[in-house]
């Protein structure tokens, strides 16, 4: 073990004493990188995570990803696609894309009064989804 | 495109499997356009669960969503397995009524797996379709057409033919006999399984597969069975049901087989069956078979190795109650065997009252050497019935002119007018003949011909060729002609012969003087010289 340090300490010394070497680097001067390297690692990983969320052609089993995946077929603004979220959300629809196979689920009627309000908006979308 | 069709294209393809449970909630719709697509979409779909939610709806759609859904069959193998060897009572019945209307071959080791079950009424239902199936394949088999699911027959029934033939090892502990018949039919004549079976008395599924091809009246069966008499070497058990069968589906197969001669196997078969149970009763076979059946199994008894006595006792029982065919048929029959029966039945069919079968009888006279014959068939030449006196002619065929004119030299008088007599009767070409050799260019032949037709006793056909040879240029023949003609009618000859009066020769004068004076006629008068004879004389 001592014969290890040893040669460690030796392989550090290694570049002491030429002309142009500068001042030894300790830990404290690799921080700036670091942050860089994991700044870099996560933008990456919310990149393909987003890549992901909208990669369609991706084989798996999420129910909102298809509701997303139906939104995008039928050329849904974002608050739309918000709003028959809502809707989805307070129908208690096992499958959120259940909406766009439910037109009685557009029904303002006995919706909650928040989005009761928005009849119009609903009866909208559901000429345009049926 | 509509939405609601977009949203059910883009549920279709979509790579989330969330799709199909959210196509499964649309089913609760239970009719209307999103109900119709929910189905369209899920059975787009490789999801078994999704499958067998539509299968269980199968009994309440309507003819045009089953149309859709069956257009989604071949996704759907998975479910109706899982259907029908799991399903519950009505889902199990769902997919039961889908196999059978989509026509789906690949589901029938599924069934066969299901008819092995000893779960009777679910086994009946498996049973039933699986026979169903078969039908339908060889249906499309025989017509050489694809089926709509779009695969080459053939290979579907060596799929399904292997699947039966695995449940024929497994017959011991199934005991299914029906499954049997779907194997015995689909697996044709020339099976080796089947043939290894009915060749191996010990084998679990002979007794019943030797039951089954006694007992099936199905089609295929039947079929079958007269196939593997038409093939090579039929298997003695398959002589021996042949042999026994009385029954009407298989007498109407076996009564179509088709006798062809340049048939060998078949020829060889049959001659190896020593009795053909349905012609053992030939009153039934006479109420109750349309004419062709009786003759065709008459042809079919006379082909077989049955004993002549069996034979001719179908003969007899036909010649006396049959239908004309099937006499013409005994008649024939009888021609192989000899013996006072079988010429006791040759006279009894002479004495039919049918041309056709008196024809038949004719023909087969002469060489059972019957006393009486030649009288009885030179009598039956007169016959107004012509097809009786062309056979007797037929029969007679060695009193031809060309037999009499090469014998007739050799011959003494009486013998040439027995001869003569025979052959101006049975050839109808011989007044022709003797008009040629009449004015053949060889006085010999001229000369002979007279003689020959003086021992025909021909004169008073050949009048007005004998008034031509009054004018031959040798007087020989001129006598012997003029002599001849008073055997003729007098309105026929008698200017003929008054011209030869005048001929240079004194006798042919005298010989038509003689004729004249023969018919009772005048030789003085001579108003009707013919212009022909008049100009010969000058």
């Amino acid at each position: 073990m001592s014969a290890l340090l040893a040669g460690r300490l030796l392989l550090a010394e290694i570049g002491d004493n030429f002309p142009q070497s500068g001042e030894r680097l300790g830990w404290s001067d690799l921080w700036a990188w670091g942050i860089a390297v994991v700044v870099g690692a996560v933008i990456a990983l919310v990149v393909v995570q987003i890549r992901q969320r909208n990669d369609m052609e991706q084989r798996c089993d999420n129910p909102w990803k298809l509701f997303r995946e139906l939104c995008q077929v039928h050329n849904l603004d974002r608050a739309s696609q918000r709003l028959l979220a809502q809707v989805a959300k307070a129908r208690r629809l096992p499958q959120p894309a259940q909406i766009f196979l439910t037109p009685s689920a557009l029904e303002p009627a006995d919706l909650p009064a928040g989005l009761r309000e928005r009849a119009d908006q609903l009866l909208r979308l559901r000429g345009r989804l049926f | 495109m509509k939405p609601l069709q977009r949203t059910i294209e883009a549920l279709s393809r979509s790579h989330n499997e969330a799709a199909a449970p959210t196509l499964m909630a649309g089913l609760v719709a239970g009719s209307g356009p999103v109900f119709d697509g929910a189905i369209t979409g899920l059975v787009s779909r490789r999801s078994k669960a999704g499958h067998l939610e539509v299968l269980r709806l199968w009994d309440r759609l309507m003819p045009e969503q089953k149309a859709l859904v069956e257009k989604g069959r071949h996704k759907m193998g998975g479910a109706l397995r899982e259907a029908l060897l799991e399903g519950e009572y009505q889902l199990f019945y769902n997919a039961l009524n889908f196999v059978e209307s989509s026509g789906d071959f690949d589901l029938i080791p599924t069934l066969v797996m299901v008819a092995e079950q000893p779960d009777g009424e679910r086994s009946h239902a498996a049973i039933e379709l699986t026979a169903k199936l078969v039908d339908q394949l060889l249906h499309w088999i025989d017509n050489n057409r694809e089926p709509i699911i779009g695969r080459d027959p053939a290979t579907i029934r060596y799929c399904v033919l292997e699947s039966l033939e695995r449940s024929v090892e497994r017959f011991r502990e199934h005991r299914r006999p029906e499954l049997l018949e779907s194997f015995i039919v689909l697996a044709g004549p020339h099976s080796g399984t089947l043939h290894n079976v009915l060749e191996t008395l010990h084998h679990p599924c002979h007794g019943s597969i030797v039951h089954t091809l006694t007992h099936s009246a199905s089609d295929r069966v039947l079929r079958l069975l007269t196939a593997m008499l038409e093939g090579k070497e039929a298997p003695q058990v398959i002589r021996n049901v042949i042999s026994k069968r009385s029954d009407r589906p298989f007498v109407e197969a076996l009564l179509a087989v088709s006798l062809d001669p340049a048939n060998a196997p078949l020829r060889r078969n049959l001659a190896r069956l020593r009795s053909i149970a349905c012609c053992e009763d030939p009153q039934t076979l006479c109420v109750q078979y349309s004419p062709y059946q009786q003759a065709a199994a008459m042809h079919l008894l006379a082909a077989s190795g049955a004993s002549d006595e069996q034979k001719l006792a179908l003969a007899e029982a036909l010649l006396k109650h049959g239908s004309v065919d099937s006499r013409i048929a005994a008649c024939e029959s009888l021609r192989s065997i000899g013996g006072q029966w079988a010429n006791r039945l040759v006279l009894l069919a002479l004495g039919d009252a049918d041309a056709a079968v008196k024809a038949t009888a004719i023909s087969q006279l002469r060489h059972r050497r019957i006393p009486g014959t030649m009288a009885k068939l030179m009598e039956l030449v007169d016959s107004p019935e012509e097809m009786v006196s062309s056979a007797a002619r037929e029969a007679l065929s060695e009193f031809s002119f060309e037999n009499f004119q090469s014998r007739f030299d050799l011959l003494d008088d009486e013998a040439r007018r027995e001869m003569g007599t025979r052959v101006a009767k049975v050839d109808l070409t011989a007044r022709a003949r003797l008009k040629q050799e009449l004015a053949s260019p060889a006085r010999r032949s001229r000369l002979r011909a007279l003689q020959m037709a003086a021992a025909m006793d021909m004169f008073p056909q050949l009048a007005d060729a004998l008034v031509e040879r009054l004018e031959d240029e040798d007087h020989l023949v001129r006598a012997a002609a003029a002599e001849a003609l008073k055997h003729c009618k007098p309105s026929d000859v008698r200017s003929g012969l008054l011209a030869a009066m005048e001929d240079k020769s004194v006798a042919v004068q005298n010989a038509a003087k003689s004729s004249l004076a023969a018919l009772g006629l005048d030789s003085t008068s001579r108003s009707t010289t013919t212009p022909m004879v008049a100009e010969a004389r000058s």
